[in-house]
């Protein structure tokens, strides 16, 4: 690849910064009424913050977990974890925030009592790596592609280190910031960044021969 | 600019290629780049990975799976706002003794010198009668009943400023029921504002503590 075109390849890095700023910090304020609704008894304000970050809280617990049936579990736990907690929300980050570290702790607590149920089938570092079962990928429609690809990208998320898989799980899953996951997992920016490329690096390896 | 080698720059290129770097360590990493194919390769697969990723919902939630969650969740806040409420019945009785205290100004008095009138059983009022035998009979709900009093009995003792707190043995201030219990300890609150006494019954086996607030009452 020539220089000019490989420097194409590379895109400035930006997130359209200011658009999602903004729409974050609207979320924000949005979030931060109806928590203050939720503490005069208001129980439609719960119903608000539910339906705003279910599938988020979903999507997190999905991944950390790779079972749709235990991340619904776990969505359920959290949102009554936050119905219990408010009392003590002090909101020195945002709802979106406590909610997501609160998603975190337990999909992984959730984990750690499943992998005490099943630890040999679940001890994830000594499981076989999904790319290096040199099984052969059925012939295959687009549809069976994807699905295989789908699993493919579960079973790779499960043999990445815990700590690893929850930043970049949250960054590059969730639409956290970096400033967001450090302040969730309560570690500093350059760690979120390390661990973040550590995840992809690890998910590069293990899905060598889906992504090329 | 002095060019950092692959080491120092490794860790930075996530932070590149998710646009999370500051405009220094960006145009650190920038002129690195241009020198050295193999961490460009890294940038490349820290986004292809980052694509595929984002490409992989996780599998749609069924609506009635939601709604069902939603109504558990109902039931949840209504078991909470239910705490509230009988929360809300002890504070509304301890307006109703504050009602029944004299409507005349009364004379300011150190605490320590304060004496302390005789309690009539019928002045001793419903807080302690009610609550007690509520809150054991609801045990698996209690962490809700017990924190909520603890907080009401927090924000009682900071309105009422408390000067010291000791042990006592004068049961004579206890409720009967209270009284009678060997393994109930007294602790007198000395409060700053001289127009209330506050004493708190602690359980020595058991995680439950109650605290008695009443007026003190006018010599006439």
């Amino acid at each position: 690849m020539d220089r000019a075109k490989e420097q194409a390849a590379w895109p400035t890095p930006d997130k359209g910064a200011g658009a999602t700023e903004a729409a974050r910090d609207a979320e924000a304020a949005r979030d931060a009424e109806s928590v203050e609704r939720l503490r005069k008894g208001d129980s439609r304000a719960f119903d608000d913050l539910f339906r705003r970050h279910r599938e988020a809280a979903y999507g997190i617990a999905y991944r950390l977990l790779g079972n749709a049936e235990d991340a619904l579990d776990v969505v359920q736990e959290s949102f009554i974890h936050v119905l219990r907690g408010i009392g003590s929300f002090r909101g020195q980050s945002s709802f979106r925030t406590w909610l997501f570290r609160i998603v975190t702790h337990a999909a992984l607590d959730w984990r750690r009592c499943r992998a005490v149920r099943l630890a040999a089938s679940l001890d994830a570092e000594s499981s076989p790596e999904p790319a290096a079962t040199g099984e052969r990928r059925r012939s295959p429609t687009d549809e069976a592609d994807a699905a295989d690809l789908k699993e493919a990208i579960d079973k790779a998320l499960m043999n990445v280190s815990e700590k690893n898989r929850v930043a970049l799980v949250l960054y590059a899953l969730e639409g956290m910031s970096y400033q967001e996951v450090a302040e969730a997992l309560g570690i500093s920016v350059g760690t979120v960044m390390s661990r973040i490329f550590n995840a992809r690096q690890r998910l590069r390896e293990l899905l060598a021969s889906e992504i090329g | 600019m002095t060019t950092m080698d692959c080491d120092e720059i490794r860790t930075m290129l996530a932070g590149y290629a998710d646009g999370e770097l500051a405009a220094l360590e960006r145009e650190a990493v920038e002129a690195h780049l241009a020198q050295c194919g193999r961490c460009r390769a890294i940038v490349a697969d820290q986004k292809r990975v980052q694509r595929v990723l984002e490409s992989n919902a996780p599998p749609p939630v069924p609506a009635e799976r939601w709604s069902a969650m939603s109504r558990r969740l109902a039931d949840e806040l209504a078991g909470r706002k239910h705490a509230d409420l009988v929360t809300q019945h002890r504070l509304d009785s301890l307006d109703d003794l504050e009602d029944e205290s004299p409507a005349e100004p009364r004379e300011t008095r150190e605490p320590a010198a304060r004496p302390r009138p005789p309690r009539p059983a019928a002045s001793r009022g419903p807080v302690l009668k009610v609550l007690g035998p509520r809150v054991k009979a609801r045990r698996p709900r209690l962490a809700w009943v017990a924190h909520a009093v603890g907080a009401i009995a927090a924000a009682v003792l900071l309105a009422v400023g408390i000067a010291a707190v000791r042990r006592t043995t004068d049961f004579g201030l206890a409720p009967d029921a209270l009284a009678t219990q060997a393994d109930v300890e007294l602790h007198e609150v000395e409060v700053t504002d001289p127009n209330y006494n506050v004493i708190v019954y602690a359980g020595g086996k058991k995680d439950l503590a109650f605290m008695w607030v009443e007026p003190v009452e006018s010599p006439n």
